[in-house]
């Protein structure tokens, strides 16, 4: 008997058993039968087959050999069993799953998706395929949710898998596009579509679970009511936990949830105030909100919806300033208070005074357990709350240094890396690196800190398992960033720090804690170890705390800021929650009326300049600096020299290592001195930024941190000009404005967004590299305007074009500009002026020294741009009797005492500036002048010394006329002050005033009875002295006349001149007419980056628009949409 | 800020004027899972976007993990949006979507109502109920 059969029926079976689904080989066996069968019958389609479940066939088996027998077999497969069904969707699913992507999940235009869009839509196709590759599918199943029946209880009778998916979708006819597939196949690909959004849905549900449930188990959580219900009846609270109860980012968060808003959160530290607003915000799932903010220094997230701020004490205090009962706030937080910080010591006793005025005002205390005892009383009846701290088991391993130093020897001990390295070293050995962990080193100082990682850093190298990163106050925000970054798999990073890591900032990850000193704590995230360095007794003998900065400090500026509060405090009688020294005080104050911000003969009273100088949030020196630029019309460039004296060296501490950077920016620098380079350097660096577009790659090359030049550009202390005070209102150009402004506030966020996420770090990339990937990326970045980062739009957004073009005018200094410009400078610095060694040596590589008024021995900073490239000026070249006309007094704007005192931020000045800036110079023969008590001034001639004397008298008198009408908001013409000054620098110089320098020794520390004293008698200048101001206001009307008067008659002999084609032209006419020149030669201008920006974000803009034409909604509609929008989203 | 996603989508434009007066309304509410206790600030109601809808009102809050980000023209989508709750079906018992606290099963009910009318429940429904009620219980017990 022989079927008709064809020969493709494959003739290797012998038999066919009993066929049961567990019989796995007969089943691969059988699929391959099955899968030429199906093959050769066109006529039952493969859907069709699907539908009937069951498919009897023929199975035709002829034996191989000359038996020539033929069986026939009817076999009975059920289709739905599983690996008939995978095969046959596996098939299906190959040829199908092209049409149904592109019907479903078609791709969008990329003008429509944001880039996380195309992430998810890459993962969302990874799962379907997956499904549809593990597992084919059960196929009784008919996915159509419509088909749903449910009884009186809303209970589906029967059971289909679509019924568990609480994501639904509108479901259609099948489309003809699709209608070649079989309709089972388009519902199951519906199912899974719906599928993968509950699965996203739920891994983002499990985050936040895990999240809730860590904050939970913090020690803090069980108190957690017990802190609310406390708060609604007691205005003051006391909450003391050790470090890693979670007091710092929950108790904000349970005053939010209990419905407080306004609230403010102090922290010492600027790097933990960002550190916890991110923090707070993600733990409130508001991450991308600004219901929790920051306020630091030169930046600030706040927002109208902000409810939460952390900020810094300095700021809360420079607040009360203005608003001295706090009215912004309902609650304020005062964190870490047991850190003793000076502002948090003053703040702690102000706040006391508050909150009896104000009934309404919540404060909380937050601190360590330490010392509690002083808060507690300091706020009696306040409940305190004491927390315990450490989550996880920390496990102690004390590793002693045999040469453990005692912390009096400290100072001069060089620290010995070896002991961390073999502790890194066992690390490795005992932990296997398949499980994570990251380290934590504590050291002191920066210093301690960058020879470790050194050593450290050739380990990571050899063993390509570490990370090494450091964690200090003076590294740039980028790189401090980097610690949060985790580190790739198999290795680990490993972060030195100063004590900033110890309190405030947690590092996920972190398992290792070395501790080299004091007590510091692990396992914040995670159970941990902790080597110690030192055996148990000697930790047992270290004291429990160093003594609070109110006992270490100068509290000159705390005295000042309590005085500016205007509340009528005596610092002296103010209840401090610990009594400062009477005799610290008393300097403070000494000093500040040394500087003329306090009354000589006064208790605790603002000068004019006093009070002008407390408004300014910066060093007493610095504000005074940018009052004189006001007066003297030089605003712009003191606002970048002031800013710049108040942040670090904008120079990166690694580019001095290395030679071809320090060489290459020498054309950069002033031989004027660090604040000129300063200016110089800004001014480039705008011109780079507006112009070229290229200022990243322009700062690497000379090694600058970008950071750090931002912050001068963000240093408007004192709000810009607008157009109308300008005199400028176009209403069409601010509309434009306006809108520019919109387009670019959008990039920003964008920008700022992606900042937001943490990265991965790049394996090998240590400390000194790690920013080096980036900026990569960034320069790479330069080159496609539209994917410029965060700051850059905000320099744009800041700086309209308007105002670079001021800046590149205002600070290229001509040479009577920097005249005045480096008296105004020496003026805000004095008192911190130097008087050079005789010793020196003025040779590359020379060690220079200086001896301030009180602090002799000092040593010009070697990163001085004038040490490095310009040590030649300094030199004198006296004769042997110590005569020369070229004497300079170096200012400084710091004092920074590390292995030795050194003087940072130098200026030079000509010795005889000395005169005009001082508080007590004293003339009694036209030949010798004694100034502060401290130099000794000898002129060989006494008609110089007379003229010279003169001229001084002239300056001070025109620089208080002009301060005391700015103060007054009366604005003079300063034009004749700047040439005075800059003839008075001409006669010092081109004439040759040849004078001896000679430094008194250990000058009084108190100056007393100060003023101007020439052989005539005292000179009266200064309005110290209350009783002398009526009659000194008359005295400078008349003086007002007189100058109106000669500045008339210098115009109209400018004029005159002008007229005479024979007359000579002035030196200011020269200047004048080469400046018109100047502007005329200027080329036809560039194309500015701002522009360009624009443009490619209109382009951009248009596209999209196109391809939105004609799509779902009008125009109309959606313009109106997006205003709502921006009114939502923009504040 | 979210409230224009939500409803039935066209009607948002219109009322765009009235925005200054919405922004000052908290649109927020205090979610509390009826079962296990979870507290969240979510938004409640119906959510329907580009691509897809709920069955019936949620609680839910735009994405906190991933940035905001404008695009012109883009619509939300689901995946903008994290569902943490719904109301149970039953007992009308606000419950998240925790399986050991409800389960979704043509409509959403909590596992109280599950556990009760087991016997009109599928039995895979109870079991699965069961099996994440007992795992819950033993990773509470272990972190205790």
């Amino acid at each position: 008997m022989e079927m008709p059969c064809n020969g493709d029926v494959p003739h290797d079976v012998w038999a066919v058993h009993q066929i049961s689904q567990n019989d796995l080989i007969l089943w691969d066996l059988l699929s391959l039968v099955i899968f030429h069968v199906l093959l050769n019958i066109p006529y039952l389609p493969i859907n069709q087959l699907i539908k009937t479940h069951i498919l009897i066939f023929l199975l035709v088996i002829r034996a191989p050999s000359d038996r020539n027998v033929v069986l026939v077999f009817i076999v009975r497969i059920d289709l739905r069993s599983y690996v008939v069904a995978e095969l046959v969707v596996q098939e299906e699913w190959d040829e199908s799953r092209g049409s149904l992507f592109r019907h479903f999940l078609p791709t969008e235009a990329s003008g429509k998706q944001s880039k996380e869009d195309e992430e998810r839509a890459k993962t969302q196709r990874q799962f379907i395929n997956s499904y549809f590759n593990r597992s084919g599918g059960e196929t009784d199943d008919h996915f159509d949710p419509r088909r749903i029946k449910c009884d009186d209880l809303g209970i589906p009778q029967d059971l289909s898998k679509s019924y568990f998916v609480m994501s639904q979708r509108e479901q259609q006819e099948i489309p003809h596009s699709l209608s070649h597939l079989p309709a089972w196949l388009v519902r199951h690909f519906e199912y899974v579509i719906r599928l993968s959004c509950d699965f996203f849905n739920e891994i983002k549900f499990k985050k936040i679970r895990d999240l809730r449930k860590s904050q939970r188990e913090l020690p803090i959580a069980e108190r957690k009511t017990e802190i609310v219900d406390l708060l609604k009846d007691h205005q003051v609270l006391i909450v003391a936990g050790d470090t890693g109860c979670g007091k710092s980012t929950q108790v904000p968060q349970y005053l939010l949830e209990a419905g407080y808003s306004g609230i403010a959160c102090t922290q010492p530290r600027r790097i933990a105030c960002t550190a916890l607003a991110r923090r707070v915000a993600y733990e409130t799932l508001n991450v991308y909100g600004n219901e929790v903010a920051y306020q630091i220094r030169f930046e600030t997230t706040k927002s109208k919806r902000t409810k939460m701020l952390f900020l810094t004490e300095g700021l809360l205090l420079r607040q009360m300033e203005n608003d001295s009962l706090l009215q912004q706030y309902n609650v304020i937080i005062l964190d870490e208070v047991h850190e003793r910080h000076l502002s948090s010591d003053l703040l702690i006793g102000l706040l006391r005074d508050l909150v009896e005025k104000r009934p309404d005002l919540k404060l909380i205390l937050m601190s360590a357990t330490i010392n509690l005892a002083l808060f507690s009383d300091y706020f009696q009846g306040a409940p305190v709350i004491e927390v315990p701290g450490r989550l996880y088991p920390i496990q102690l391993q004390y590793h002693p240094i045999k040469q453990f130093i005692a912390e009096a020897e400290k100072k001069n001990h060089k620290i010995d890396p070896e002991p961390y390295l073999r502790i890194l070293e066992k690390i490795d050995k005992e932990t296997p690196s398949n499980q994570r962990g990251d380290v934590l080193i504590f050291l002191n100082g920066v210093a301690e800190i960058e020879t470790v990682a050194q050593t450290l850093k050739t380990y990571a190298e050899l063993t390509k398992g570490w990370i090494i990163l450091l964690l200090h106050s003076t590294l740039s925000v980028d790189e401090q960033d980097k610690v949060f970054d985790i580190a790739p798999l198999g290795s680990r990073k490993c972060i030195l720090s100063t004590n900033i890591a110890e309190t405030s900032v947690t590092i996920d990850g972190i398992r290792f804690v070395i501790d080299s000193g004091k007590a510091s704590r692990a396992g914040r995230t995670g159970p941990g170890i902790c080597y110690r360095l030192y055996s148990q007794e000697q930790f047992d003998k270290m004291d429990d705390f160093t003594p609070s900065e109110i006992h270490r400090v100068s509290l000159q500026d705390m005295t000042l800021r309590m005085i500016s509060l205007n509340l009528g405090l005596d610092p002296r009688t103010f209840p401090f929650i610990e009594r400062p020294a009477e005799d610290a005080l008393d300097e403070a104050l000494e000093k500040l009326k040394f500087q003329g911000v306090l009354y000589s003969d006064r208790e605790n009273q603002l000068t004019a300049l006093g009070n002008a100088v407390a408004k300014l949030p910066m060093d007493v020196s610095i504000a005074k600096m940018l009052i004189y630029g006001c007066v003297v019309d030089q605003f712009d460039v003191m606002l970048t020299v002031a800013a710049g004296l108040s942040v670090q060296s904008p120079f990166t501490n690694r580019s001095f290592r290395e030679p071809d950077t320090v060489e290459k920016r020498a054309p950069l620098t002033s031989p004027m001195g660090d604040p000129f380079t300063l200016i110089a350097l800004f001014r480039e660096w705008v011109l780079q930024k507006a112009y070229g577009g290229k200022a990243k790659r322009w700062t690497i090359e000379n090694g600058l941190d970008e950071h750090r030049l931002q912050i001068l550009e963000e240093s408007g202390f004192i709000e810009k000009p607008t157009a109308e005070e300008l005199g400028e209102d176009d209403s069409r150009q601010r509309r434009i404005e306006q809108g520019e402004k919109r387009k670019l506030f959008e990039m920003k966020r964008a920008a700022r967004n992606k900042e937001k996420s943490r990265k991965v770090l790049r394996a090998e990339k240590h400390f000194d590299t790690i920013l080096d990937e980036r900026v990569e990326e960034e320069i790479e970045a330069e080159t496609d305007i539209m994917k410029t980062d965060v700051k850059t739009v905000e320099f744009l957004l800041s700086h309209k074009q308007r105002d670079v073009d001021v800046i590149r005018s205002s600070h290229k200094l001509r040479r009577k500009e920097a005249e005045i410009i480096r008296l105004v400078i020496a003026c805000g610095l004095y008192p911190n002026y130097s008087l050079l060694d005789p010793a020196n040596k003025y040779q590359q590589g020379q060690e220079i020294y200086s001896h301030s008024r009180l602090k002799p021995f000092t040593q010009i900073h070697p990163n001085s741009s004038l040490v490095q490239y310009h040590l030649h000026t300094l030199n004198a070249q006296e004769d042997s009797q110590n005569y020369s006309n070229f004497h300079q007094i170096p200012f400084y704007g710091m004092l920074l005492e590390t292995t030795k005192p050194y003087v940072c931020n130098v200026m030079p000045v000509p010795a005889l500036y000395a005169l005009i800036v001082a508080k007590k110079v004293i003339c009694e023969d036209w030949k010798l002048v004694t100034v502060d008590d401290f130099v000794e001034i000898q002129f060989k001639s006494s008609n110089a010394c007379r003229e010279v004397i003169d001229s001084v008298i002239q300056i001070k008198k025109e620089l208080k006329i002009g301060l005391t009408s700015a103060l007054e908001g009366d604005k003079l013409d300063m034009h004749r002050l700047a040439r005075t000054v800059d003839k008075f620098s001409r006669y010092l110089t081109e004439e040759g005033v040849v004078i001896g320098l000679k430094r008194l020794v250990s000058p009084p520390r108190i100056l007393e009875d100060v003023g101007f004293f020439t052989p005539d008698g005292e000179v009266k200048i200064d309005d110290d002295k209350q009783e002398e101001g009526a009659e000194e206001v008359q005295e400078s009307e008349a003086e007002r006349e007189e100058r109106q008067r000669l500045e008339e008659e210098d115009r109209a002999v400018r004029q005159f001149l002008g007229k005479d084609p024979m007359c000579p032209m002035t030196r200011e006419m020269i200047e004048e007419e080469e400046e018109i020149a100047e502007n005329k030669k200027k080329p036809e201008k560039k194309e500015s980056y701002y522009e360009k920006l624009l443009k490619a974000q209109k382009e951009r803009e248009e596209k999209s628009r196109m391809n939105d034409e004609g799509q779902e909604d009008t125009p109309t509609k959606r313009q109106k949409v997006e205003a709502k929008d921006e009114v939502l989203e923009e504040e | 800020m979210m409230s224009e996603e939500v409803g039935e989508g066209s009607k948002e434009a219109e009322t765009g004027e009235e925005t200054e007066d919405v922004t000052q309304l908290n649109p927020f509410i205090q979610f509390e899972c009826g079962i296990c206790g979870m507290k969240e600030n979510t938004l409640h109601g119906n959510l329907q976007v580009s691509d897809g809808f709920f069955n019936c009102p949620v609680f839910f809050v735009r994405d906190p993990f991933i940035p905001y980000t404008r695009v012109r023209a883009r619509k939300p989508c689901l995946a903008d949006f994290l569902v943490l709750g719904g109301t149970c079906s039953m007992c009308e018992r606000s419950v998240c979507i925790d399986k050991a606290c409800s389960v979704y099963f043509g409509a959403r009910f909590c596992a109280i109502c599950v556990i009760r009318e087991r016997r009109r429940f599928p039995e895979k429904v109870v079991e699965a109920t069961l099996k994440a009620q007992a795992q819950a219980e033993a990773s509470a017990a272990k972190s205790n």
